[in-house]
């Protein structure tokens, strides 16, 4: 389990951006005019999104390679990528509904849009908790990598919610373009930046664990 | 009470640190009975 170079670079790039893009956040992003500084949850929030919806992605992208190949290491990448999506994921519902309390007076209401995300979440809290119960056992990857394929459907399904149905849920980014100041899209790429260098780093270190736990069980077999 | 934009930021710096201290510790759990395991043989 030793790190290279890049691994290092990879955790330091990682503090690094993430502590530039609070201060860009804060001391760059213009404050906005209707909801006031509560509106800097936004950053995070989409750029915490994008990552979860990421990595749900490649745990579709695993399942799929999983299944066509049969190799353990496409296995690793879905499992590993499932726990760190679920994890920005899990960000985004709790700081959405902090956004919600002062902008529409609730922490939570059943539309489209939260109730996909709340089902979402729970779909990836039992794929993670099946993980966890089991290492390496080819039965369970296979039955994994299909259930891995089949939760992603859940990824469009909250991308399209907000344009299928009627929703109180903002939507920034349109057929128009962003509904935001230059000022506020460049603060919004930083974040989108930063937090997919989290993402790479996480993922690296959460497949290196799979991989030692691996070398560990075939040890104590043979 | 601290105010809505402070609790969602302490969020996000509080689950992603928390997800790199949990692998980190599982790692290291995993690392030493890896050294055990070398040492019986």
């Amino acid at each position: 389990m030793v790190r290279r170079w890049w691994d290092w670079l990879l955790i330091g790039l990682s503090v690094v951006m993430f502590c530039a893009a609070l201060v860009v956040v804060f001391l760059y992003a213009p404050r906005e005019a209707t909801m006031g500084d509560v509106q800097r949850i936004f950053y995070f929030h989409v750029a915490s999104a994008w990552v979860g919806f990421f990595g749900f992605f490649v745990t579709f992208l695993g399942g799929v390679l999983y299944l066509v190949r049969g190799e353990r290491r496409w296995d690793i990448l879905s499992l590993s990528s499932a726990e760190v999506g679920l994890t920005f994921i899990t960000m985004v519902l709790i700081t959405g509904s902090l956004w919600a309390k002062p902008v529409w007076g609730t922490y939570w209401t059943w539309e489209p849009r939260l109730t996909i995300s709340a089902v979402q979440w729970l779909i990836y809290v039992a794929y993670v908790m099946l993980r966890a119960s089991t290492v390496g056992e080819e039965r369970v990857a296979r039955f994994s990598a299909v259930y891995g394929v089949l939760a992603f459907v859940t990824v469009p399904l909250s991308w399209f919610a907000i344009r299928w149905w009627r929703t109180i849920h903002p939507q920034v980014v349109s057929s128009e373009g962003m509904a935001l100041t230059p000022k506020m899209v460049q603060t919004l790429m930083a974040s989108l930046a930063t937090f997919t260098v989290i993402y790479v780093t996480l993922l690296r270190e959460r497949m290196r664990l799979e991989q030692a736990q691996d070398r560990l069980a075939a040890l104590r077999e043979g | 009470m601290p105010d809505h934009l402070t609790l969602a930021y302490v969020v996000f710096c509080v689950v992603p640190v928390g997800l790199a201290v949990s692998i980190g510790l599982r790692q290291r759990r995993v690392r030493r009975a890896l050294e055990r395991e070398d040492m019986r043989r």
